[in-house]
């Protein structure tokens, strides 16, 4: 159980990980700790909601589906870390633009412009907020030179607390 | 963060066959994918039937998630085009924005207006589910209860978690899990006699 | 926290459109006039007001609160939606309480004349790489402003349309967009008072900090700066220049971190350069912060993080051409 724990916090080893996601197939006790342990972590956020047939009606449904089989997925689990860009990679800066540029929507996540393929065939991955300490410290350090800040005071350190781990709320 | 890598994995698995990978991601999602409709649908069962929907659809379409944005993102959007096409198939207006603005933002309606909209049983379920999540909470060990907040609320890492508290990462995982299931224990009771069936 | 309050894609970045005359781009001087208008507001106004922060598809609700008087600058950022974060600047001393968490992390800013003012000299560079002009005015939180657009030249900045209050200045709304005028973030107030009924005692902390129940983080504890740090950008982007350099520590930890600043008057990009002893997790590649893009990259021992309110394209081309000259 404390596996499941780590691994929903994605802090497992790969392959640890994967031995998981079959423990989890195989045994509904554990399937079961995988939900209630969602269910806390929304109602400390005041999340709660309530426990509607929902997931079980779901599965249900899940069931009478055709099985969906996608060709090899692009990326590997293994490469799902970010991958740097090589200095060769960096004098397509005006490409990376253009890729960019070829996401059409107005208002969009940042987190959908990603670079699924960087000229010269290696990987970067646009990932949501590091939440690394010491990267929190950088972005603090950085916004009080930021020409921003001279213009709205410290309303401007809103970029630095706001969103941060948006994939939990 | 580590969140993002487990869906990867999770995806990546149900792309590959396994509708049980599936399932954890509707587990994981269900209450959030819930309240972002509930902001457009007022009724709490169609909430329900849109919600199947949109996790169906998004079953179907998992050929093409290539794992360019994370997998909530890409589920937001489908949950709100279901969410928009329903509401014209119903008849009604769906809203309309051409351009954000402050105001639209206060249009929103704050989370806590959810629960007038549930079924009494519902509400009192919870209602009962964040006391009983609280009172654990407070009655938890100090470094217990810092260990699950700073991962839950503040969304860190168990590597800054442990800088933070100054120890080893496994004790880290090792709160986090107790927090857990300390406070799951608590909650069993209270979900066993609201459940019909387990999955 | 996550509210997604767009339901439908903007279809105008910056306000234009087939069919809208485009105004006379601004003399210079009245744009950095009206520019620097709006940060002597932000300096000197009291004000207090609830806004609305918007990036991708999240939405944060804060207030703000500003007081100046003759002891100082005081101001309070608290939100009021998700976690629980109040930002409070003590004149020279910015702090930042997670208060759900327990945890303060404090930063000493560099002594200045006044907190950070638009520099002149990066302002006179301004028009070579945005063209400026006025936009329409609107009513934003009851009170009538003006709007002053910078579209950039190039791809290497973000695009800024700022909403300045018609009398004073102060800034009621900024708008950043990309090369596909897609807005990367916005802040907009939607309720403000300013001038009067605004006390020190507003801007105080909601609650008490009593340690050790607070877990303290104190980055910049050793502060040079204007040192040679033996590092460079080979490589930055037109109209960016260095207006920083310095060495700072963190609480407990005895090896500096180098930290430079580029800016091209309207954007600032912050370099930082440690050993990669000092940190125990590495996230190499491009990620994000909001708006803000970082890019992270090791070279032999020292890891390197760029960071900044400019496409990604912009931090990692100065990350990549980061290299060190000795000393």
């Amino acid at each position: 159980m404390e596996r499941i724990s780590a691994f929903m916090d994605g802090e497992l080893e790969d392959h640890d990980a994967a031995a998981q996601v079959r423990r989890l197939k195989e045994d509904p006790e554990l399937r079961a700790a995988w939900e209630t342990y969602h269910l806390v972590g929304d109602a400390m956020r005041g999340e709660a909601g309530y426990p509607s047939g929902l997931a079980a009606r779901i599965s249900a449904k899940l069931a009478a589906e055709p099985t969906v089989l996608a060709p090899s997925p692009r990326m590997h689990s293994r490469n799902v870390r970010r991958v740097a860009l090589s200095a060769a990679a960096s004098i397509g800066g005006v490409a990376l633009v253009a890729w960019l540029a070829l996401f059409d929507n107005p208002f969009v996540p940042q987190q959908n412009l990603a670079v699924n393929q960087a000229p010269m065939g290696t990987q970067t991955q646009l990932a949501a907020t590091p939440a690394n300490g010491s990267v929190n410290d950088y972005l603090l350090a950085h916004q009080q030179f930021s020409p921003s800040t001279a213009m709205q005071g410290v309303a401007s350190y809103v970029r630095t607390v706001s969103g941060q781990n948006p994939e939990q709320r | 963060m580590g969140d993002r890598e487990v869906d990867q994995q999770l995806v990546e698995r149900a792309q590959r066959g396994d509708k049980h990978a599936f399932e954890l991601l509707v587990s994981k999602y269900q209450r959030k994918l819930g309240r972002l409709l509930s902001r457009f649908i007022r009724d709490p069962a169609e909430v329900e039937d849109v919600a199947q929907e949109a996790f169906i659809k998004a079953y179907r379409a998992l050929p093409s998630f290539r794992g360019d944005s994370a997998f909530y993102t890409w589920l937001y959007r489908i949950g709100i085009n279901t969410a928009k096409n329903y509401l014209v198939a119903m008849g009604r207006r769906a809203p309309t924005t051409t351009e954000f603005d402050s105001e639209e933002a206060e249009n929103f309606e704050d989370g806590d207006q959810l629960r007038d909209l549930n079924t009494p049983e519902a509400e009192l379920m919870t209602r009962q589910i964040a006391a009983t999540v609280n009172q654990t909470m407070e009655e938890l060990p100090e470094e217990l209860r810092t260990a699950i907040t700073l991962r839950e609320i503040e969304g860190m890492s168990y590597e800054d978690i442990a800088n933070v508290m100054n120890c080893p990462i496994g004790t880290v995982r090792s709160r986090i899990f107790r927090a857990r299931e300390t406070i799951a224990d608590r909650l069993r009771p209270l979900l066993d006699t609201s459940k019909d069936k387990r999955w | 926290m996550a509210r997604p309050a767009l339901l439908f894609p903007a279809l105008f970045g910056l306000g234009f459109g087939a069919g809208v005359a485009l105004a006379d781009p601004l003399q210079e001087s009245e744009a950095l006039a009206m520019l620097q208008k709006i940060a002597d507001a932000a300096r000197q106004l009291n004000y207090a007001g609830t806004f609305v922060y918007q990036h991708g598809d999240q939405v944060q609700t804060s207030r703000i609160v500003h007081f100046a008087d003759a002891s100082g600058e005081y101001e309070k950022l608290e939100t009021l939606d998700g976690p629980r974060r109040e930002i409070i600047r003590n004149n020279d001393e910015v702090t930042c309480y997670y208060l759900d968490a327990k945890i303060m992390r404090s930063e000493k800013r560099v002594a200045r004349r006044s907190f950070p003012a638009l520099l002149p000299d990066q302002l006179s560079a301004l028009t070579t790489y945005y063209q400026i002009r006025k936009g329409d005015s609107e009513r934003i939180a009851g009170f009538d402003s003006q709007a002053l657009v910078l579209e950039p030249r190039d791809g290497m900045r973000y695009g800024h349309k700022f909403w300045a209050e018609a009398n004073s200045g102060l800034l009621l709304k900024a708008r950043m967009v990309n090369e596909r005028h897609n807005v990367v973030e916005q802040f907009s107030f939607t309720q403000l008072a300013i001038g009067s009924g605004i006390s020190r005692e507003m801007v105080k902390p909601s609650f008490s900090v009593s340690f050790p129940e607070w877990r303290v983080d104190r980055f910049a504890h050793n502060l040079t700066s204007n040192v040679e740090s033996g590092w460079a950008v080979k490589n930055f982007p037109a109209g960016f220049r260095k207006i920083m350099e310095m060495r700072r520590s963190k609480l407990g930890n005895s090896i500096p971190v180098t930290h430079m600043v580029y800016s091209d008057g309207l954007a600032a990009v912050s370099v930082f350069i440690e050993p990669m002893a000092n940190r125990t997790r590495i996230n190499e590649g491009l990620s994000h912060q909001g708006a803000i893009n970082i890019y992270t990259r090791t070279i032999n021992d020292q890891v390197v993080t760029v960071l900044g309110e400019a496409p990604a394209s912009t931090v990692m081309q100065i990350a990549n051409s980061v290299s060190f000259h000795g000393k």
